[in-house]
């Protein structure tokens, strides 16, 4: 049974490299973009395997997913069927190579010498999680220990999607190919499902796996649908709904963190309410999470509209 | 013999898949590949992470690096389409209008 | 006397809610709600400053956890000194960016009209990098900043500009993650985040080492020292005028002060002396590789981008001066922030100027620029204002800086460096005095043909700010004791030998 488990990790692990070998060598984009939601994907499982499944969750929605769609939205923009160019001249990549390679030996010896010295806060966030609002540990680290980091988070996805949308084009880049009414309906029928599915996640995430993070990946799925259906405004940054729903994250957060200084320091949530106030917050910032992905999933496929009058 | 823990094979094969990433963005020439490239690169980083959270043999795994890495693949994601929105944007204008 | 609550984190939360406003109000109130929240944000980091005068440095915890399950915030007087700076060229910057960009009409949203949100969240993350005692904290407000500062950059719209984001948010991301790797390595080897914990338990072994050079390497790369600043002349360069002021002023300078920070707050005592000579020597030639390069380029901007990587180099002598002499210590960790801080207003002060020049004269290449100082004589003096610093010509606060690292470096007998000081100097008194020709110079009418370009209006109160910051970096000389004191207040260095340049003279 041990070594059972031994030989899947040993397995897993080798598997990894190699296939970030291949990402990297494959011959054109759209290869390479297929190896690296693979790669995702494993990555994600290896993390089942050393016990993060919170983590694996969202490696596989974001890291995998969404990253799977950007790269494909750039690259149908990009043009599908284009080669890499040829590499760097030896010169430039060997001595990189060599570089690189001795980077990785020096780590590999630091981690198989000290591994057995484990230092961590491990004790110390279980100490104090009744207290924090969340039966989840990961939850309880960045809602509320160290929630300030995850404020800031918040902020580079909003501050992401602005600076995405001063890439808007005059004439709102590649037009989006008319959607028939088929998917309209289906669209209409989504919607709530959608929903209703980030909303449990959201909620879900104050004991077991799942939180904002997750569930907004998820509702920038339905975004991704809602720009090729017969509305689609988050295109446009003049939309009152669309700067209202990237700032509501990033903006509550602010709020409830300067509201909370009559408890005490930033973000300290009074005793006993902590679990409504995380709940808010992830709440908001899902919405935010989902519009800000969407922002920058248009962006990526040259979407966004630029206000005709102010092209100039 | 006793078998090294899995998360130590894991922690190094986030090492080594830290630096293919990492020669991948300083050696290669194409935007695209670079991107490609730092992505991996992250996903080594948060890999290593990971494991490294994972090197007490018994009990639950240390949750602040997992909030650490929650927060870096957001950056990661961010900074990607970032970069993708750029790269797409200046491939429009070479084959387009030229500079305004 | 117990600190209010929200002493600390207002700097930091203020102008992150101002970013959050800026994007949500109708754009055509964005001038007003933009100056009168710079001086709000400004006048956020005066409770700072009365309190590290009066009471000392001070520890807040965020969340009420307290280090090392939360994140700290700590005060002393260096961050006090760099809040203040930030503050004063933000309020500068502020206040040009109102007259520099046009006004939207009613009803519409433009491009630059994001220019708003997205520096009003630098400031605050720059704030909160000057004040933050976690490691993984840093790494998230670094990112926050690099973001915005690539849209700050895509707010100009050239193609120019375009690519030089690319390059510049290439660079912020692997920096970030060479950084976070290290900051991985020292948690596993430490257990804690917390600057102040991780000091008290730095021993020498090979994991924190290890960790210790990643972060050291990232934050190098996104403080441009030579041979990593690659990235940062095409985006200095190509941002609009006040970007650029942000990017040279502050961001390169809130990412060398991390660096400076860690480094004395223990670093210092476990790296082998190799690191900090081998930085020595890359600031030495990166002083004189970025004035070289200065002193060849065609356009105004890009001289003054160059002229940063050129400053930086100087900022990272101290590691070496430091290494042999301890009496010397506060001498060269002194003029140090002194030369960081007129860097960082006077830089500012050359690209608003620059700013005006090019919006004023079409273009910013120095055939263009010809007899300016006749059309624009108010830009050119900020510019030769500006210029004493760069120099370190007296009376200003870069030759103070400069001074003090010179005596140090003669006292700690490293020769070298003291010639490059020198040579530094002279070579920035070469590229500045090049453009300076130019500038003065009537144009030549009979081979340039009238391009009769209308000059573009631009109001009359646009350079005040940054006359302002360039009179600024005179204020020390008339009242050194001030800044010295600050300085002072939980500085990690001794002052046995602190001597002021007017004590000495």
């Amino acid at each position: 049974m041990l070594y059972a488990s031994f030989l899947f990790d040993l397995i897993l692990s080798i598997a990894l490299v190699v296939l970030g070998m291949i990402t990297l060598q494959q011959k054109t984009p759209r290869e390479a973009v297929v190896q690296l939601m693979i790669f995702g994907l494993l990555v994600a499982l290896s993390w089942i395997r050393i016990d993060a499944p919170d983590l694996a969750l969202t490696e596989a929605a974001i890291g995998s997913g969404v990253t799977g769609a950007l790269l494909l939205a750039a690259l149908r923009r990009l043009g599908l069927n284009q080669r890499f160019p040829d590499p760097a001249p030896a010169a430039i990549r060997l001595p990189v190579t060599l570089g690189c390679a001795a980077l990785g030996f020096l780590l590999s010896v630091i981690l198989i010498q000290s591994w057995d010295e484990p230092a961590g806060l491990t004790d110390i966030v279980y100490q104090n999680i009744e207290f924090s609002g969340s039966a989840n540990p990961v939850t309880a680290v960045i809602l509320n220990f160290r929630a300030f980091d995850t404020l800031l988070e918040i902020g580079v996805l909003l501050v992401a999607a602005l600076s995405v949308y001063t890439l808007s084009g005059p004439a709102g880049g590649t037009p989006v190919r008319p959607p028939g009414p088929i998917f309209n309906l289906y669209l209409r029928w989504m919607t709530p499902v959608f929903w209703l599915v980030t909303l449990y996640m959201v909620w879900i995430g104050g004991r077991a796996p799942g939180g904002a993070f997750q569930a907004g990946a998820l509702l920038s799925g339905l975004g991704a649908l809602t720009l090729l259906g017969p509305s689609p405004w988050p295109m446009r940054l003049r939309r009152r709904v669309v700067r209202w729903g990237l700032t509501l994250g990033f903006g509550l957060f602010l709020f409830a963190a300067a509201w909370l200084w009559r408890y005490g320091n930033l973000l300290t949530y009074p005793q006993n309410h902590a679990k409504t106030w995380i709940l808010i917050i992830e709440i908001a910032c899902t919405l935010s999470i989902g519009i800000s992905l969407t922002v920058m999933f248009a962006g990526c496929a040259g979407w966004l509209h630029e206000d005709p009058e102010a092209a100039a | 013999m006793t078998l090294p823990p899995g998360a130590l094979l894991y922690a190094l094969a986030g090492v080594w898949i830290t630096v293919i990433g990492l020669r991948g963005v300083l050696a290669e020439e194409d935007w695209f590949r670079k991107i490609v490239g730092a992505n991996v690169m992250g996903s080594g980083v948060f890999l290593l992470l990971v494991a490294l959270a994972r090197r007490a043999p018994d009990g639950p795994p240390d949750p602040v690096p997992h909030g650490m890495i929650l927060t870096g693949l957001v950056v990661a994601v961010s900074a990607t389409a970032l970069m993708l929105a750029l790269l797409g944007f200046l491939n429009d204008r070479e084959n387009g209008e030229d500079d305004t | 006397m117990i600190a209010p609550p929200w002493l600390l984190s207002l700097p930091v939360i203020f102008p992150l809610i101002l970013g959050v406003f800026t994007l949500l109000i109708p754009a055509h109130t964005l001038k007003q709600a933009g100056k009168t929240g710079a001086v709000a944000t400004a006048v956020t980091t005066l409770p700072c400053l009365q309190w590290v005068w009066q009471a000392g440095p001070l520890h807040q915890t965020l969340g009420g956890w307290g280090a090392p399950l939360g994140i700290d915030l700590y005060l002393d007087g260096l961050s006090c000194l760099f809040l203040l700076f930030a503050a004063l060229t933000g309020l500068g910057i502020s206040f040009y960016a109102t007259e520099y960009f046009p006004r939207s009409a009613e009803g519409h949203r433009s491009r630059t009209d994001l220019f708003w949100p997205l520096w009003f969240v630098t400031w605050g993350g720059i704030n909160s990098l000057f004040l933050t005692l976690d490691l993984f904290n840093i790494y998230v407000t670094l990112e926050l900043i690099s973001i915005a500062g690539t849209g700050l950059i895509l707010i100009a719209g050239t193609r120019g500009a375009i690519r030089a984001a690319l390059q510049y948010q290439m660079q912020a991301l692997i920096a970030g993650l060479v950084y976070l790797l290290g900051v991985g390595l020292v948690y596993n080897a430490l257990g804690t985040l917390d600057l102040q914990l991780i000091a008290a338990e730095l021993t020498p072994s090979p994991m924190i080492l290890t960790g210790l050079a990643l972060m050291v390497t990232g934050l190098i790369i996104k403080a441009a020292l030579f041979p990593v600043h690659f990235w940062l002349p095409p985006a200095h360069a190509d941002a609009p005028a006040p970007v650029s002021a942000v990017l040279s002023g502050l961001v390169v300078t809130v990412a060398y002060v991390i660096v400076f920070r860690l480094w004395f707050a223990g670093f210092h005592t476990i790296a082998p002396n190799l690191v900090p000579r081998l930085m020595g020597v890359l600031g030495a030639v990166g002083i004189v590789w970025g004035g070289i390069l200065a002193l060849r380029q065609e356009r105004l901007k890009r001289v003054l981008a160059y002229s940063t990587v050129s400053q930086v180099g100087y900022l990272f002598l101290v590691f070496s001066l430091t290494l042999d002499s301890p009496a010397a210590e506060g001498l060269v960790w002194a003029g140090t922030v002194y030369m960081a801080v007129a860097h960082g207003l006077a830089k500012s002060a050359a690209f608003l100027a620059a700013g005006c020049l090019q919006k004023t004269e079409g273009s910013d290449t120095l055939t263009a620029l010809r007899g300016a100082a006749l059309r624009q004589p108010a830009a050119v003096i900020v510019l030769a204002l500006a210029s004493i610093n760069l120099i370190g010509l007296p009376p200003s606060t870069g030759f103070i800086g400069k001074w003090m690292l010179l005596k140090a470096s003669f006292y700690t007998r490293q020769w070298g460096i003291a010639f490059v000081i020198l040579g530094g100097g002279l070579l920035a008194a070469a590229y500045l005095f090049r453009v300076f020709e130019v500038l003065m110079n009537p144009p030549d009418r009979a081979a340039a043909p009238d391009t009769a370009k209308p000059p573009l209006p631009l109001s009359r109160g646009i350079l005040f700010p940054a006359m302002l910051l360039a009179l600024a970096t005179l204020i020390p000389v008339l009242y050194i004791t001030a800044p010295e004191e600050l300085l002072r207040i939980g500085a990690p260095v001794s002052f046995s030998r602190f001597i002021t340049p007017g004590a000495a003279q």
